[in-house]
């Protein structure tokens, strides 16, 4: 089961439309499970934006996880991460691989020109994706393909790509209570 | 009938108990140990060996580890080496498959870090040009999944953040830059400097323009062929040229028309537009509704192509069976006239 999780308003349709996309995309469960807030221990010391890692490692809630159970946190407060090799880059999201939470944020979507019910969508389905060991797909078609390529915005439909399908069913088998 | 020994020399002696190490093809192991185990009446001494991924235990004989290639995880400045290898320009790919998989199960096998940087880094491109067959897509992801393991550990950073930072080199973000140098952001299409006169170690040379002429709908079938066929195709295009012409009188060509202008180039044009309609980033909306698993499968027109070559070579039915319904949706010609020229021509080569 995917569980989702507010952590801003976000209107009815839009979950609805994330929860439904979603399920598409695993062919599993999706209910929105509940509301909360961003832990303020997780802002950036510049207080303007928030670690994804600390959110989703602080994250506070009492959402009881089971075998092949993920947690996405939907949001639309900009997110950070920590500095690797690269420098800092964008970051719409974090996902502990193969571990059970997930974070997305829609900020930035209105940036892309894409409507916040699909952006927000295909990040979550990404992320999720994280979640059942998926790595970052080259097909721009995917929803694996990371969110800052020109591919995100031009192909707004949320589905995997066959092999991405294919490695998420292998996973959500091995995983199935 | 195990006993350990915590002091004992493992490898070349570089390595110790508690180490954390690359298993080459397994991933980021962390050695637990160096036991006696008695197999089939023989003392061996084997290292065990845990892997960080999914706690798997692992024994390698001890005289073997050096000649499997397990090796300490990176450093920092290997790893810093890494990014710089990776955020350099494109090489052209090898597109000739049989060099390819050679060169790339040696890297594997090799398990060296800069092997495994190559891989990813080749087939990333060679990605761009066309779509990976079934087992270098798996290869590209095994690699990804292994690099990805050995920077987040050398970094003491999460995977997630080791991945988003392999593909900030790979798909340069808009101003990422790379010690001080404003890399070129990513773009959709295939890298400019494709390599010219190979075209046909790209599985697609069959494809002749003659056949493009008389063929309207040959991609139609091949949205629903196995990637496995894909492969098979590609071999098959290298090994057994005297099929080629069998080929040319495929009744399918709808989707193929908007093509043809570009394929009757010369033979030395750059190949990158004729791979347009392959690759993921050609328009795609026709084909989707025959995907095998349309709504969440926007791919099976990006494999197109390459098995729609193998499909005729068969001269069976079959494709002719899958080709039938798909004219009547796509409105280029009525279904009854695409399934008998197959046959026809099936009992002309009989």
């Amino acid at each position: 089961m995917i569980r989702i999780v507010t952590l801003s308003e976000f209107p009815p349709d839009v979950i609805d439309f994330v929860s439904r996309r979603v399920h598409a995309a695993y062919g599993m469960g999706s209910e929105l499970e509940g509301e909360g807030d961003m832990p303020r221990g997780s802002l950036d010391d510049e207080q303007s934006a928030y670690d994804a890692v600390k959110a989703v490692e602080e994250m506070d809630d009492d959402v009881a996880l089971y075998a092949d159970d993920k947690i996405i946190y939907l949001t639309s407060e900009p997110l950070t991460a920590p500095e690797g090799p690269m420098g800092r880059g964008p970051v719409d999201g974090f996902a502990q691989y193969g571990g059970g939470k997930a974070i997305a944020t829609a900020h930035g979507l209105a940036d892309k020109g894409m409507p916040m019910e699909v952006g927000l969508a295909k990040r979550a389905a990404h992320y999720i994706g994280h979640l059942w060991d998926l790595h970052h797909c080259f097909d721009p078609r995917c929803a694996m393909h990371p969110g800052w390529s020109p591919g995100f915005a031009q192909y707004p439909e949320v589905a995997l790509c066959l092999f991405c399908r294919e490695k998420s069913e292998r996973k959500i088998k091995l995983g199935s209570t | 009938m195990a006993s350990k020994s915590q002091e004992a020399v493992i490898g070349d002696g570089s390595l110790h108990v508690g180490d954390r190490v690359v298993y080459p093809n397994q991933g980021i192991c962390r050695i637990t140990g160096v036991s006696t185990k008695n197999i089939a009446g023989q003392n061996w001494e084997v290292v065990t060996l845990s892997r960080e991924e999914d706690g798997a235990t692992v024994m390698v004989p001890k005289a073997k580890v050096m000649g499997i290639g397990l090796r300490k995880v990176a450093d920092v400045a290997a790893i810093d080496k890494v990014f710089d290898d990776l955020a350099s320009p494109d090489t052209s790919p090898q597109l000739d498959w049989k060099v390819r998989h050679r060169e790339n199960a040696d890297r594997m096998s090799g398990g060296g870090l800069f092997g495994t940087v190559e891989v990813l880094k080749g087939l990333h491109a060679l990605s761009r040009v066309r779509p990976l067959p079934a087992k270098e897509r798996e290869l590209y992801d095994n690699a990804r999944h292994l690099l990805v393991g050995e920077i987040a550990a050398a970094m003491n950073i999460p995977l997630h953040v080791a991945e988003d930072n392999l593909d900030y080199a790979l798909w340069p973000p808009e101003g990422m830059k790379r010690k001080g140098k404003v890399l070129p952001p990513a773009t959709l299409g295939p890298p400019a400097p494709a390599a010219a006169g190979a075209e046909d170690d790209l599985g697609f040379e069959d494809e002749e323009m003659a056949e493009e002429e008389a063929a309207p709908a040959a991609t139609a079938p091949a949205a629903a062929a196995s990637e496995g066929e894909e492969e098979e195709g590609e071999e098959e295009a290298a090994t057994e040229p005297e099929k080629k012409p069998a080929e040319k009188p495929r009744p399918h060509k709808a989707e193929k028309e908007p093509h043809k202008p570009e394929k009757e180039k010369p033979a030395h044009a750059p190949h990158a537009p004729t791979h347009a309609a392959a690759h993921p980033h050609a328009p795609h909306a026709p084909a989707h509704p025959h995907a095998p698993h349309a709504p969440a499968h926007p791919h099976a027109a990006t494999r197109a192509p390459p098995p729609a070559k193998k499909a005729a070579p068969a001269k069976k039915a079959a494709p002719a069976k899958k080709a039938a319904p798909r004219p009547a949706a796509k409105k280029a010609a009525p279904p009854k006239k695409a399934a008998p020229p197959p046959k026809a021509k099936a009992k002309g080569k009989r």
